[in-house]
């Protein structure tokens, strides 16, 4: 096209054309942008009065809200079918006839939360093997990472159809008391349920980064439920920690998806030890009001050369040691080839020992 | 406040820019500034108190769009059809545009990126000419008409979007949408019984603030929007026997101002302004010039003797319908996407009349 010849047209074709010019410029260029982070978004304002007097819901309205949640999450979820495995042994039809559960049975179904398209994350269980996706009966999902110290998986899953507007959810802080909808997986498909959180405790978890959400101590959900809100913003995952049932906050849970993305299955460091909690006997003689006891340091461990069998662990890289499982735990997270420093009262004298 | 808008007037005159009406530049800002983000004056909590006020307004301003449209004529239809042309082509420009971003952005919604890119073209696709000068020829005047009509597709499509929205079911939804036209029409009827009966001016005046909450509260409840209510309860008005149109105008003339203001500074203290919002308004305004600019060179072609040919400069300004359909929205759904679609709606429209004010700097066209 000559310059006269687009000298030629009319202002507004002119104005139009080069609008769309430096629209479309713009937005190539907007288009590889990233977004950098999941925003917390205060965009729920508080309920209007008319709704506060309209908020004595019946069941029914409970059971609709639910049906519209489960709605608005469903490109999120899918559900997988996992075994726990096939019996040992050799199988006749007389020991497959004798035996108690029938074919399939130990076939459990769980639910995963779609990190990625074509990437979903689930709880991990050990021996967890994954046979199918429920709606997608041509594909098997693979387990393409886990971490079995945060029991969390990430599965290689089929895209979601075409015409589902999948997105990622978006997350939600937990506040109460309120309603919730904790969703889990089931032969039928995602089955949610609406469960009512009168208070939330926090309690510090070694696996995690921030503190996790108590529940209740009678699960109100099973391990592994996803929880959302009725605006189906994502809040975290129901995982057992400490004796009860516990929400793992989604920003937490992302940090965690994000590190098995990166970096693929994390490698845990076994420092070979044996701990029992501190006797009362020990805690008068040595006058300690917290810490954990060698009992035992496997041959040939890293450990081996620098605790001894009696050692009273005070502190793992500055940080209390308060009990067995919470040592262990920590000491599974450090990197490998990194030294861990420990706190510990040896008789009546306190070292500091480094187990490179 | 009058005075700073009269020096606003007339900055705007001696730069050689006409004198659009943009009320939205400043009273969205001073919503902001007021609202929870700024001074907090405007706190969340006083935000839900005005909820039914905005329902109320939400009515009114669909009421006003209905009274306007009188279409009664063959031209006036014409222009009707090519007027929703024109919004037709806007929202396809935007949602098409915003879909494909969105999607390649992978934005944190909690939503399909095509709800949010529909919403974001509906609002879009309202707009607001100039008032046309005496001296200005005809075809401005038929700008000022078509800025008039295109409103009327986009209410339409977000009372059906908002019924989509809130009962989020296909097969639901039909009914939704019935019961959101029957009830405000049967609404109307009574209305009418109503202000036709009435004698005294302040009588009436009872009747109808009565009738327009009665419309926005029930839209509200209903889960649908109080612009289609209105505009439904409007086309009976105008089509019914007798004079109810013309009352209703003259009540709501009063109110109209009041009412606009507020849901300005609603708006502007409710839109949470996140980065989400910001980036999405680029996208937004970007789309909308697009839209607008693209859906009047077709119509100004379609209709050269009657539409000037710069059409789609005069409908740049998208007024505050676009605001409105962003704050219903919000309202029905109160989460992460409808406030993100605020946000750059609010600063789209922000933006959109600046955009307005220097593309009608030029020559003039008939």
């Amino acid at each position: 096209m000559s310059p006269r010849g687009i000298a030629s047209w009319s202002r507004e074709t002119r104005l139009l054309l080069l609008t769309i010019v430096v629209s479309v410029g713009a937005l190539v260029v907007l288009a590889r942008f990233r977004f950098p982070a999941q925003e917390r978004i205060d965009a729920a304002p508080p309920p209007q009065p008319l709704e506060r007097l309209a908020a004595r819901a019946t069941y029914d309205e409970l059971a609709s809200i639910v049906q519209r949640v489960e709605r608005r999450i469903a490109p999120s979820l899918l559900v997988l079918r996992t075994s726990s495995g096939e019996p040992d042994g050799p199988r006749t039809l007389q020991s497959l006839l004798e035996s108690a559960e029938p074919v399939g049975s130990n076939n459990t179904f769980v639910l995963a939360l779609r990190v990625r398209p074509d990437v979903a994350m689930v709880r991990f269980t050990p021996g967890l093997r994954i046979e199918g996706a429920l709606g997608y009966s041509d594909a098997v999902p693979l387990l393409i990472a886990t971490d079995p110290l945060r029991q969390i998986a990430l599965v290689r899953v089929p895209r979601p159809p075409q015409d589902t507007n999948w997105a990622p959810p978006a997350i939600e802080t937990l506040s109460v008391p309120r309603y919730v909808v904790a969703v889990e997986g089931s032969r039928g498909g995602v089955t949610p349920r609406p469960v009512f959180l009168g208070r939330a405790d926090r309690i510090d978890d070694p696996r995690w980064e921030t503190p996790l959400l108590v529940l209740a101590r009678t699960p109100v959900t099973a391990e592994g439920s996803f929880v959302f809100t009725f605006e189906g913003e994502l809040i975290g995952l129901a995982a057992a920690a400490g004796g009860t049932l516990a929400i793992v906050p989604t920003g937490a849970l992302e940090a965690a998806t994000n590190r098995l993305l990166e970096s693929g299955s994390p490698a845990l460091s076994d420092f070979g030890l044996t701990l029992t909690p501190l006797t009362g006997d020990a805690v008068k003689s040595l006058d300690l009001k917290y810490g954990v006891t060698v009992q035992a340091i496997a041959r040939g461990a890293r450990a081996e050369k620098h605790l001894r069998a009696g050692d009273v662990i005070q502190s793992v890289n500055g940080r209390p040691a308060l009990t067995p499982d919470g040592v262990l735990l920590q000491l599974a997270q450090v990197p490998a080839g990194a030294a861990a420093t420990f706190g510990v009262r040896r008789g009546g004298e306190t070292l500091t020992v480094t187990v490179p | 406040m009058t005075t700073l808008a009269d020096a606003l007037t007339r900055t705007r005159a001696a730069l050689g820019l006409r004198p659009i009406v943009a009320p939205a530049l400043l009273f969205v800002p001073i919503g902001a500034a007021l609202g929870p983000l700024g001074l907090n004056a405007i706190s969340l909590d006083v935000l839900g108190h005005l909820y039914p006020a905005i329902a109320i307004a939400l009515a009114a301003l669909g009421l006003l769009v209905g009274l306007g449209l009188r279409v009664k004529r063959a031209g006036d239809v014409r222009l009707l059809a090519f007027a929703s042309l024109e919004a037709v082509i806007t929202v396809a420009v935007v949602a098409a545009g915003c879909v494909l971003l969105l999607r390649q952005w992978q934005l944190p919604l909690g939503a399909p990126a095509l709800t949010l890119a529909i919403v974001l073209g509906i609002s879009a696709a309202a707009s607001a000419a100039a008032v046309p000068r005496s001296s200005d020829p005809p075809s401005y005047h038929a700008a000022m008409r078509m800025a008039d009509l295109d409103d009327l597709l986009p209410i339409v499509i977000g009372g059906v979007a908002v019924s989509l929205a809130t009962s989020g079911d296909a097969r639901s939804v039909l009914m939704l949408v019935a019961v959101n036209l029957l009830v405000p029409a049967a609404i109307a009827v009574a209305g009418w019984l109503l202000f036709e009966r009435a004698d005294e001016p302040a009588e009436r005046g009872v009747f109808v603030l009565g009738i327009v909450g009665l419309l926005g509260g029930s839209a509200v409840y209903l889960g649908g929007s109080p612009l289609l209510a209105g505009l439904v309860a409007a086309a009976v008005w105008v089509y019914a026997p007798g004079r109810t149109d013309a009352i209703i105008h003259d009540d709501l003339e009063r109110l109209q101002h009041p009412l606009v203001l507020m849901l300005l500074v609603f708006a502007g203290a409710l839109a949470p302004f996140t980065a989400l919002g910001l980036l999405i308004a680029v996208l937004y305004v970007l789309t909308r010039v697009c839209g607008k600019l693209l859906g009047g060179w077709i119509v100004a072609r379609a209709l050269p003797d009657v539409s000037p040919a710069d059409l789609g400069s005069h409908l740049l300004s998208p007024g505050v319908l676009g605001l409105a359909f962003a704050v219903m929205f919000h309202l029905a759904v109160a989460s992460t996407w409808s406030g993100a679609a605020l946000t750059a709606v609010a600063i789209g429209t922000l933006a959109s009349e600046l955009l307005a004010a220097f593309a009608m700097i030029g020559p003039r066209q008939a």
